[in-house]
Parts: structure tokens; C-alpha cells; sequence
């Protein structure tokens, strides 16, 4: 019996114990998750307080309405529709990584602290919904989409400085009042619905070189280094081409970056290896959830592992094989080369109910300001001589990088084309990441809609 | 005094449902008044039958069933009328088990009589059986159901408590172990993935106190492993339940749909919920069954569902100091089972609303809507109240101080050095 009663006071402190950690796994899990869950598209609570609360408008950084309420519950979107509909969304939440879903708490009042919410309930009276204001500009959204030119894609500028997000634009686009009637069916590859410039996860091509570039600077890499590029390079799996024909010749890494030199990003990528190369781009933020404001921007990929074949590596170095990236994740990745190597956390809440609500942080030194300087002198060349020489803009100085990745189903101009870079300015300290769906060369296309946003960016004073 | 309290809860909850948009709901004031006296006479009848019961056992079974009237009523009144009868049924049944197992003698002798009747209780429902939910484990009558292994857990425990009361050789344990590996084979086939580890967990407890053999312990945490790995693989709906657990956020309209609703039904409460009658837990699947929780949670709050969690605790408590106050090991086991198995079920449930633990589908103890639960478990009640009884008896008996409800133990060893 005394053994027994011993071990009856042993259960009695296990058991207590689960029942502490079920009291503090409820609290930390609503604490950790809470939030994202109760402005769920799928939480029921929402609609309904919608139809009880008046939900706040939504305006752009000039305090341009996107959207208001129209007194009898239905929301309205004076602005037309195309050119912001995914970062407003829509009220059912069909294309969820909008402000009409993700602020749907400060939209509706229910952003209170225990605290309001008492002081409300003695005063009487239903909660308010809040006004909120996005960092987007209006006109340079306008300006964006008619940069696409109709075309499947995505566009996003960005203060590196403070990390708001001035222009964000996906396309296809939907009407946010009949979002339903886009929902379309799974698989359909328009996908209106889907805000591309967060979650798109493109093949970058050969936009990925400044990441390859960046992990070799970071390795101590001579940027001064020559390697002959004889008009491809030969690896397991494939031969990949490169300079049409008979290539650029013996080039320092200057100049291969500047004419997007294949076999010169090929040979540093197997010089690096597997593992280095990975380690530089999970730096530069790869295989990373990145959230802000409650906003989740999918991760970017990159796979390589030790012990894959030269063939891959070079592949993956160059932006082939399995690398995938987002548009906004490569505007940050080109905004932080011209912040000296600091990634900013983007924002795209500007205010609610009147308030300051840009928070500017800092993801962090994710590369040192030498190596920055180094990539900064090469996007330069780039743009002044190079293959971006399209996305030069008079009296300021642009810095980038084309891309034009072959997407794997391919075929005669069944390429994305890219174009991420930056304003070599700190009046101007505007970046910009540009793709534009099967358009063919990045230089070609992708460059000159990058010049038209930051041209009108700079038109509109930013 | 607390007895007061609860019915201040009582008439205050019901009455903020009573005055409602659509003017004042006399249901909900015959209700409080039914409850009252459900109440009042429990706290004269208890202790005028039963001198020596514990006082803070039917406090909390009031405070729970109460919480889970109310939220009944709130949540389809009819409900909450029936749920009172079950209540007061299962009140009866809980005396009835008081006045058995605190008077009868030899109940320990009872091994093979508790495992049959508990192996044909889960084989009932698997002959007479129909599917409620997903699990074969309802047998239906004219107009109510009844769910067998609720039941069965009552004789679980005293079939632990006869077996496990001697020492024996592993020989001597053995039809007990084909008996708890049956019943937990019937419980799986019936899909009722919820009660099967609740009996092992209860089993598996026990068998640990009574033996303090770390051996079998470890090789019976081992059997349930395999077991868990090969229903896993065998059966698709383990499999279901594991991925919609790990991420439901996949499967949002189909198997993840309980468990969001859930989720953000606690997320919209906060730390004082949206007040009752507020909020909408009408879209949560068997809100008023094994999803209670997270009604209580976002209507009354986190703050409300930590209290119900300690509720349990203080249970627990109340039922270890009972189990180790017995001066049998039969009836100490007993009641030490019981415990266990009411703090196991609670931790079950909770876990699963709370996305800590993969869902499967049993009650919250005392609040949940459901005839048979609320039987069974005021059973088990009566099991712990029937062991204090008999020890303030014999501690009468034998000239002892009366410890008056206090169930300390006060044999020569009974000091508490090992609850640090």
C-alpha cells in the first residue's frame, strides 16, 4: 500500500502537470496563432461583422478611397478595379493575401485590447470599424499595370530605406465586387485570384546570379578573377549554352554579369560547391517564410544539397534546375545591395484609424557592405552597358539585373522575363523587381516596364 | 456557500439568454429553477446519506454541469432540458453507487464478472450498433441513443482495481491484458479511436501504480506505439486523422473544417470571450458534444477555459487523495482508476479542440451534451465519493480521529514527502 500511494502521488504530479501544459499550450498557441486565425478567410465571425459594424475604407498612401462601405453593408471599390485588386482583396476573402482580409480585424473593429473593449461595452455602442491606409501609390499602380502590358506577371517597387511597398501589382487581374466569378477552376494557370508578386514562385534564370555572385564575394572570391567562356559549358545533363555561339571570350566577373555570362556563373557555382552556394542564398533569405503585417510572402527555393552533381550545381548557380523565387523577395534582395547590405522587413500598412502604423525594421546585414559595393559596381555595368542597358532612366543612375528564365515546358519565346535592380540615389532610394510571363528575353521586355514604373515613381516625387 | 454560487452562475447565464432580441425567453427562468433544485437537493441529500463523502467532489460536478446546462441552453434549448433529466438520472445512479460500493463487501472477488460484462457492453454496439459520427459505437432506441462504452468504463475500473489489487506473476495478469487488448480491438474496429486510448491510458496507469513494474509499463507504452503505428497504416481514417491534425489549414471546407472552426472560435473569444449568446459557435461541428470547449472558450473566454481546465485538476486532486486514503488496495485502485479516467478523457478532448494532440471524438466530461457520458461519468463520481464513505466508516470504526470529509491518509507511512 505504501508503494501504491507513492505512485498515486507521482500520476497526481503528472497529471498536473498536463493540465498546466494544456492551460499554457492554449494560451501560447492563441497567442502565437491567434491573430492569423481569427482573420482566417475562413472565420465566419468576419461576415457576420460585417453586417453589423461598418467597415472602415481602405485608401491608398495619398488617401485615394479603394475601397469604402456603402452604408447598406456592400462594399465598393471607386477606383476601378485592375489596378489594385490584389493588394485590397475582396470582402469573401477569394484572394486572401488582401487588405479586406489580412486588416479585416482593424477593417471591422475588432482590433480593440481587452481594455477597450471594456470601456466600449460600458459606454455603449457597437465597436468601429477603422479606416486603413496602404503604402501603395494609386497612380504608380495605374502606371505598373500598363507596364505589363497585359501580359501575365508581376511588379512590385519598394522604399528600400523603410521597406514600404509603393506598388505591387499582379495580373491578371479581378473585380474585387464579383471575386467569386474569377475563383476559376484549380489548375487554371491565369489564376486571377493569386497575388503573384507574393506568391508566384517563378524560375528566376538569370536574375539569380547576384545571389550566386553574392555567395562567392562572401567565400573571398577576386571579383577581378578571369575564366574564359568559350560559348558554353559542358557538365552532366546537358551542355548549357551561352553568348550565342562563340562566346565572351576570357571576362572578369564584372563584365560576365554585365553580359550575363553563363559559363562564368556555371564554373563559380561548382567551384563554390553544393553547400556553400546554399548557405549564401538562405542568407540572402531563401527557404524562408517571410511575414509582415500579418501578410505571408511565400518562401523562395533553393534545393541544391551536398553531394548533387556538377551538372545541377552549375544549373542551379545560373537560376535553373529547382530555384524558385518571389517577386517581392527579389525586390528586397535588390534593395538591400543598395542599403549597404541591410534587407528591410517590407510594410504595406501605412496607418489605421489615423495612426502611424509603419513599423521599419530590418531583417538584417545579409551580406557585407564590401560585397554590396562590389554587387552595387556590377548592376551598374549592367544597366550603363549591359544586358538591362533598357531599364537606364536620364538623370539618375539604374542598377540591376535582366533574367530570362526557360520555363520547363518551353518552346521558341516561352520564357519569363525579368528584371529586379534599384536607384542609385538616396533622394530616390526607390528597387523594383519586374516578371513578366512567357515575354521572352528579360533585356528586351522585362527591362524597359521596369524603366516606365521607375520613371513614373520618379515623376510622382518618390 | 459555493452551492450559492453556482446557482448565481446558473441565474445570471440563463438570465443573460432569457432577455434576448426577441424578448424575454421564459424556458431559460424554468430551467434556472430547475437547476436550483436539482442543486438543493443534492447539497441536503448528499451528506445526510453519505456522512463521510467528499464535500469538494459534488461541487465541481455542479460547477461543470452547470457551465455545460447553460451552454446547452444556449446553444439549442431543447437540449439543455434533456441534458437536466440525464443529469438528474445520472445523480440518481451516482447515490445508487455510493450506497453499492460503500456497503457491499467482497466486490473485489468480481475479476471475471467486471470483464465480461465489459467485453459484452463494447460487443453490443458492435451487434445492435448504428454509426453516429463516424463511430459504430451507438445503440438506438425508440428516441434517444445510448452509447455502451461509457458504461464499459465503469466496469473497466473496477475490473483494473480486482485484478491489480494483489500482486501476482505476469500469468495472473494475463487475462486481464487480453481483456484490455480486446476491448481496445473493439473499440478501434468501432472507429471510437477516442475511448480505445482512453482505456489504455486508463489501463496502462494503473498497471504502473498497483505493480510499480517499470518493465511492463515500458512494454506496454511500446504495444500501444506498434499498435498506434500499425492502425496507422492499416486503417485510412487514422491516417486521415493524423494529416488533418498536422495541418488542417489544407483542407479547410472537408477534414480540417471541425478543427478551424474550432480554432477560430477560440481566437475570436480572447482572454474574456465574446460574451454568451455572442459569438457563433452554431458553425462549429458538435458544438455542443465534444466541441464544447472551444464554445466555452469563445464565448466566456481563455479565462473561462483555464478555469474549466483546473476544474478537472482539482478533481484529479480530490480523487488522488481519496484513492490514497482507501485502507483496501481494491478500493484505492478504484477510485485512483476513476480519477484517471475523467482526467484523461478531459486532457483527450481539450488537447484535440486545441490542435495539441490529433482529434478523436469523446466528450468534456459533465459538460458535454450526452446521456450516456454524463451516466457514466457520475458513475465514476460516485465510485470516488462511495471510497471516501467507506473510509470515514472504517477510520469511525476503528476509533480514529474523523477526518470529516479530509481525506488524509493516516496510516504510519502516510506523510507527503513526495509531492515535491
Amino acid at each position: 500500500m505504501k508503494e501504491i500511494r507513492r505512485n498515486m502521488t507521482l500520476l497526481l504530479v503528472l497529471i498536473a502537470l498536463a493540465f498546466a501544459g494544456l492551460a499554457a499550450y492554449l494560451v501560447w498557441t492563441v497567442r502565437d496563432h491567434g491573430e492569423a486565425w481569427r482573420s482566417s478567410a475562413y472565420n465566419p465571425r468576419l461576415y457576420r461583422q460585417r453586417t453589423m459594424v461598418e467597415a472602415g475604407d481602405i485608401l491608398d498612401r495619398n488617401g485615394t478611397a479603394l475601397a469604402v462601405s456603402d452604408g447598406a453593408g456592400n462594399r465598393v471599390y471607386p477606383q476601378g478595379t485592375r489596378a489594385v485588386c490584389h493588394a485590397v482583396g475582396d470582402p469573401w476573402g477569394y484572394s486572401p493575401a488582401g487588405a479586406e482580409t489580412v486588416f479585416g480585424p482593424l477593417l471591422l473593429g475588432l482590433d480593440e485590447t481587452e481594455g477597450e473593449k471594456f470601456l466600449r461595452l460600458l459606454r455603449g455602442g457597437a465597436p468601429q470599424g477603422l479606416d486603413v491606409t496602404l503604402t501603395v501609390d494609386l497612380e504608380l499602380q495605374r502606371a505598373a499595370t500598363g507596364a505589363l502590358d497585359g501580359r501575365r506577371g508581376a511588379a512590385v517597387v519598394m522604399d528600400y530605406t523603410t521597406g514600404e511597398i509603393l506598388c505591387m501589382v499582379s495580373s491578371p487581374g479581378f473585380d474585387p465586387a464579383r471575386a467569386a466569378e474569377s475563383a476559376g477552376e484549380a489548375g487554371d494557370e491565369a489564376a486571377p485570384l493569386v497575388n503573384r508578386a507574393l506568391q508566384g514562385r517563378y524560375a528566376p534564370g538569370s536574375i539569380f546570379k547576384l545571389v550566386t555572385a553574392a555567395a562567392a564575394l562572401e567565400a573571398g572570391w577576386d571579383p577581378l578573377t578571369v575564366i574564359a567562356c568559350t560559348g558554353g559549358l559542358d557538365v552532366a545533363g546537358g551542355a548549357i549554352a551561352c553568348g550565342g555561339g562563340s562566346g565572351h571570350g576570357r571576362i572578369d566577373m564584372y563584365e560576365a554579369f554585365a553580359r550575363s555570362c553563363n559559363t562564368y556563373f556555371g564554373t563559380l557555382g561548382v567551384e563554390l560547391g553544393a553547400e556553400a552556394l546554399r548557405a549564401g542564398a538562405e542568407r540572402l533569405g531563401f527557404n524562408r517564410d517571410f511575414d509582415f503585417d500579418g501578410v505571408r510572402l511565400s518562401s523562395s527555393a533553393f534545393t541544391l544539397e551536398e553531394g548533387d552533381g556538377e551538372g545541377d550545381i552549375a544549373r542551379a548557380a545560373i537560376g535553373q534546375h529547382e530555384d524558385l523565387v518571389t517577386p517581392l523577395h527579389m525586390a528586397m534582395l535588390a534593395g538591400a545591395v543598395a542599403n549597404g547590405g541591410v534587407m528591410v522587413k517590407p510594410g504595406l500598412l501605412l496607418a489605421a484609424g489615423g495612426r502611424n502604423r509603419l513599423r521599419v525594421e530590418a531583417y538584417g546585414q545579409v551580406m557585407s557592405p564590401g560585397t554590396a559595393d562590389v554587387l552595387a559596381e556590377m548592376m551598374a555595368r549592367c544597366v550603363a552597358g549591359g544586358t538591362g542597358a533598357a531599364a537606364a532612366l536620364p538623370g539618375v543612375t539604374v542598377a540591376g539585373k535582366t533574367g530570362t528564365a526557360q520555363v520547363s515546358d518551353g518552346g521558341e519565346g516561352e520564357s519569363h522575363a525579368w528584371f529586379i535592380g534599384y536607384i542609385a540615389d538616396g533622394d530616390h532610394p526607390l528597387c523594383v523587381a519586374v516578371v513578366m510571363e512567357r515575354a521572352g528575353s528579360g533585356g528586351a521586355t522585362a527591362a524597359p516596364a521596369a524603366a516606365v514604373i521607375l520613371g513614373k515613381a520618379l515623376e510622382l516625387g518618390y | 456557500m459555493v452551492f450559492a454560487l453556482i446557482a448565481v452562475f446558473a441565474v445570471a447565464g440563463l438570465s443573460l439568454l432569457a432577455f434576448g432580441e426577441d424578448g424575454v425567453d421564459p424556458g431559460a427562468f424554468l430551467l434556472a429553477g430547475l437547476i436550483i433544485l436539482a442543486l438543493f437537493a443534492q447539497y441536503l441529500l448528499i451528506p445526510l446519506l453519505f456522512r463521510h463523502a467528499d464535500r469538494s467532489v459534488p461541487l465541481i460536478i455542479n460547477m461543470l454541469a452547470v457551465t455545460g446546462l447553460v451552454l446547452q441552453y444556449r446553444l439549442e434549448p431543447e437540449n439543455a432540458f434533456r441534458q437536466l433529466v440525464w443529469l438528474a438520472a445520472g445523480l440518481v445512479a451516482m447515490v445508487l453507487v455510493i450506497w453499492f460500493v460503500s456497503g457491499r463487501d467482497g466486490l473485489e472477488a468480481g475479476s471475471w464478472l467486471y470483464m465480461g460484462a465489459g467485453l459484452g457492453l463494447l460487443g453490443l454496439s458492435l451487434v445492435y450498433g448504428t454509426v453516429v459520427g463516424g463511430a459504430r459505437s451507438w445503440i438506438r432506441f425508440e428516441d434517444f441513443s445510448i452509447q455502451p462504452s461509457e458504461f464499459a468504463k465503469v466496469t473497466l475500473c473496477f475490473a483494473l482495481a480486482s485484478v491489480l489489487r494483489e500482486k501476482r506473476r505476469f500469468a495472473g495478469y494475463l487475462p486481464l491484458f487480453l481483456f484490455v487488448i480486446a476491448s481496445v480491438a473493439l473499440l478501434v474496429y468501432q472507429k471510437d479511436l477516442g475511448a480505445a486510448a482512453l482505456y489504455y491510458i486508463t489501463f496502462l496507469g494503473i498497471l504502473t501504480v498497483a505493480t510499480s513494474n517499470g518493465w511492463w509499463t515500458a512494454a506496454g507504452a511500446l504495444g500501444a506505439a506498434a499498435g498506434g503505428l500499425a492502425a496507422y497504416r492499416f486503417f485510412g481514417h487514422v491516417r486521415l486523422r493524423v494529416s488533418v491534425w498536422l495541418n488542417p489549414w489544407i483542407v479547410p471546407d472537408t477534414g480540417g473544417y471541425q478543427i478551424i472552426q474550432g480554432l477560430m472560435a477560440i481566437a475570436s473569444g480572447g482572454w474574456f470571450g465574446l460574451g454568451l449568446g455572442q459569438g457563433m459557435p452554431g458553425r462549429i461541428p458538435a458544438a455542443g458534444n465534444d466541441y464544447i470547449f472551444a464554445v466555452i472558450c469563445e464565448e466566456m473566454g481563455m479565462a473561462a477555459g483555464i478555469m474549466i481546465i483546473a476544474f478537472y485538476l482539482i478533481l484529479a486532486v480530490r480523487g488522488v487523495l481519496i484513492a490514497r486514503a482507501a485502507r483496501d488496495s481494491f478500493r484505492s485502485l478504484l477510485a485512483m482508476g476513476a480519477t484517471l479516467m475523467i482526467a484523461a478523457q478531459s486532457f483527450i478532448i481539450i488537447g484535440g479542440v486545441l490542435k495539441l494532440i490529433p482529434l478523436t471524438g469523446i466528450t468534456l466530461p459533465l459538460v458535454s451534451y450526452g446521456g450516456s457520458s454524463m451516466l457514466g461519468t457520475l458513475m465514476l463520481c460516485g465510485i470516488l465519493q462511495a471510497v471516501a464513505h467507506r473510509s470515514g466508516l472504517e477510520r469511525r470504526e476503528a476509533g480514529e480521529p474523523d477526518a470529516d470529509g479530509e481525506a488524509e491518509p493516516e496510516d504510519e507511512n502516510g506523510g507527503e514527502e513526495d509531492d515535491a
